[in-house]
């Protein structure tokens, strides 16, 4: 795959429009607003909240802990788009090591950085949360008109372009084995194949919050306050009366220097670990001991391949083939289904995938350019099995992510160890590495499955990631587990409300933005009928 | 005071077991009392003999690819770089490191946990690729923890420097070309 030699043309909305009023916290004069609707994080969840009541009027103010980075310092270098762009500059990891995670923390949060893949929360998805949790009005019925208009507003469609060669491995194979694969719908809009999604869209075509309802929010007089760490919410007779933030410097450490934020309708989006930590150091009531219960990742195996011809895993779209063919094989709630898809590879992260070291991992890293990855989403959160994390708080305040693997997941990853090597060889792999710590490569599948059998699973040992953090503060009227009502209020405040993909009670079963961007289209529509009835 | 309760807490059910115990405790805090305010060029989080460790381990990691197009900067700048990331890191994990940093730098332990008896910065290769194998197959969890973290973090760094791209084929991103 040929690359674009250069970018030209592209404007800067933060730099074109100065009027827009956008703070640094650091160097803000005053130490107290206040406005009709406060949103805390900017993400899926903030930004469409955002745009929604600024759009009918009201006087918003956004919060957001990273910082605003906009198209012109998007370089597309990997190591400063981690540390500008990614909570714990990409370095986020589980309590025991095993899981790490690739979260947003920027201005637009993680829809800064995902890979574009937006798809409809699955029926299956929807009906379990309805017959499980009690959630209502969210079946797949009532939700189609929310991911229509969501679709619609971030130009989400499938990709009309050719995949790259990484994707199309993943396309070559299941065609030969029988197994289905679909084309990922995307939400980009003149998108330049360019391959960079993961470090901040250089072209602005991916539709992120960052350049469509922020943006839209602010043009009505939205005010967006970023490097701003909302670190305590004040709590008095059932209502949150303010929000005590902190300036947060480069090294992402809060400073002494405070502002406090009122108004009288609280939205928190700060997506999951962040919205049940703020949660926790705000001690909001919970008689059940829920908050930060169940929060998801997706955990996502993970198989190398190397090949004779160009992969170029670098360029072009990151992700445009999908198979839900492992999905909801055995059943909803049966053993572990997952998705199949494939990610960017650029050197910095494909290295830290590629475990080993020393020589081996030299030969491998240096085959970059003829490699594949596929990765397999765990669909956690279904199972009696599956209780996915607990959070907790450090010493300071930051959350500490508890995600013990047990039997059921590992053979979930197992599973998906065997059918990605099975699909990559099927597509002409050359050999297959299993994604353990000691990094061997198999010419054939008969090989690669003894020397799986032959290997531990057991943490640290084998690489696990994940794109997707779900749940924690999960929606429903069973309050026995569930902390939000289903239009997401917090069941035991009367002017919160919990708007980001915290509120979901399992995993989605796919990429969650358009899960979190249908959703909490339907709920801040129907908060803002309560607030300004017409 | 959290702190060294935790380095004991690790040194305890981590690595060494219950027969170093007391061992382990104190030396622990004649390391803390030792090494507190020992800083090296700009480093933040990183002190003197965290560096040395680093310096003792990368080259192995990163074998022939090390020192690089970067030749003498290379350790600066993977120094700067991992103190810059590490910065970031969450307390909890900024505490699990300096946990493995403690344990790395009290000869005893450190070679009770698989490392050389010398100080780092008088290891062997062999000494330095022994220790991270063994970390690396071990029937510890905090072992192999350790073992993936330090790989993760340090071609993770290495690997996303421009003058690197080189060494695993990549070309290189577009040139953006600004408009003002």
């Amino acid at each position: 795959m040929k690359i674009v030699p250069e970018i030209r043309g592209i404007k800067d909305p933060y730099i074109e429009n100065d009027k827009w009023q956008t703070f640094d916290a650091n160097t803000l004069s005053t130490t107290s607003m206040s406005a009709d609707v406060v949103i805390v994080g900017t993400g899926a969840g903030g930004g469409t909240s955002a745009e929604i009541f600024a759009q009918a009027g009201l006087k918003v103010i956004m919060i957001e802990e990273g910082p605003l980075k906009s198209s012109k310092s998007f370089d597309m270098n990997e190591n400063k788009a981690y540390g500008d762009l990614y909570q714990e500059s990409a370095g986020r990891i589980t309590k025991d090591g095993s899981i790490s995670i690739l979260q947003g923390r920027c201005v637009g949060g993680t829809t800064v950085v995902n890979w574009t893949s937006s798809f409809r929360t699955p029926s299956f998805t929807l009906d379990h949360w309805s017959k499980q949790y009690q959630v209502k009005g969210c079946n797949e019925q009532e939700m189609e008109p929310w991911f229509e208009k969501m679709e619609q507003r971030l130009n989400i469609s499938p990709w009309p372009v050719p995949p790259n060669a990484n994707n199309d491995v993943l396309r070559s194979g299941c065609e030969s084995l029988g197994i289905d694969w679909k084309v990922i719908p995307r939400n980009v809009k003149g998108c330049w194949n360019l391959g960079y999604c993961g470090m901040g869209c250089p072209t602005n075509a991916k539709q992120s919050m960052l350049v469509t309802t922020i943006p839209s929010a602010l043009n009505k007089g939205a005010v967006l306050l970023h490097s701003a760490h909302a670190k305590r919410l004040i709590i008095e007779d059932k209502k949150v009366t303010g929000i005590i933030c902190h300036a947060i410097d480069r090294q992402h450490k809060t400073t002494s220097k405070q502002v406090i934020i009122k108004a009288p309708h609280i939205i928190l989006a700060c997506g999951g670990i962040n919205t049940p930590a703020l949660l926790l150091r705000s001690k909001a009531p919970d008689p059940h001991n829920r908050i930060g219960k169940r929060t998801f990742l997706h955990p996502t195996a993970f198989s190398f391949a190397q090949f004779d011809k160009d992969i170029s895993p670098f360029y072009g779209a990151p992700q445009s083939i999908y198979s839900d063919h492992f999905q909801w094989k055995n059943g909803v709630k049966g053993s572990l289904g997952y998705k199949l898809e494939v990610p960017p590879l650029h050197p910095g992260l494909t290295a830290a995938l590629l475990m080993g070291h020393g020589n081996n991992q030299v030969d491998d890293i240096l085959k970059l350019p003829n490699t594949n990855a596929m990765i397999a989403l765990m669909r956690d959160g279904f199972h009696d099995e599956s209780e996915g994390a607990s959070i907790s708080l450090a010493d300071d305040g930051s959350p500490i992510i508890d995600y013990p693997i047990n039997d059921y997941l590992w053979e979930g990853i197992k599973h998906s160890h065997l059918t990605m090597a099975k699909i990559q060889f099927a597509a002409g792999a050359k050999r297959v590495q299993l994604a353990h710590s000691d990094a061997k490569w198999f010419n054939n599948f008969e090989d690669f499955k003894q020397g799986l059998e032959n290997s531990p699973y057991q943490s640290s040992s084998v690489l696990i990631g994940s794109a997707h953090v779900m749940g924690g503060v999960a929606m429903g009227e069973d309050k026995d587990f569930c902390m939000v009502d289903s239009e997401c209020k917090y069941h035991y405040l009367d002017n919160l409300w919990i708007f980001d993909g915290s509120v979901f009670p399992t995993s989605i079963g796919a990429n969650p933005q358009l899960s979190i961007y249908g959703l909490i289209c339907k709920q801040a529509t129907a908060l803002l009928a309560k607030i300004k009835p017409n | 005071m959290s702190k060294n309760i935790n380095r004991r807490d690790f040194l305890k059910i981590g690595l060494i077991g219950a027969l170093t115990l007391s061992v382990g405790s104190s030396l622990t805090t004649l390391s803390s009392a030792g090494s507190g305010s020992q800083r090296i060029n700009d480093l933040q989080f990183l002190r003197e003999q965290d560096a040395e460790f680093i310096l003792a381990i990368a080259p192995i990691i990163l074998n022939t690819n090390y020192p690089g197009a970067l030749g003498e900067q290379a350790a600066e700048r993977l120094l700067l770089l991992l103190d810059k990331m590490m910065q970031t890191f969450s307390e909890y994990s900024q505490q699990q490191l300096l946990q493995l940093f403690d344990l790395m730098s009290i000869a005893p332990l450190r070679y009770l946990a698989g490392g050389p008896f010398v100080p780092w910065s008088k290891a062997s290769s062999q000494q330095s690729d022994n220790f991270l194998t063994g970390w690396q197959q071990s029937s510890l969890s905090l072992k192999r923890m350790g073992y993936s973290s330090l790989c993760k973090l340090i071609t993770m760094t290495w690997y996303s420097q421009p003058e690197n791209y080189v060494q695993s084929g990549y070309p290189g991103p577009p040139k953006v070309i600004t408009v003002e």
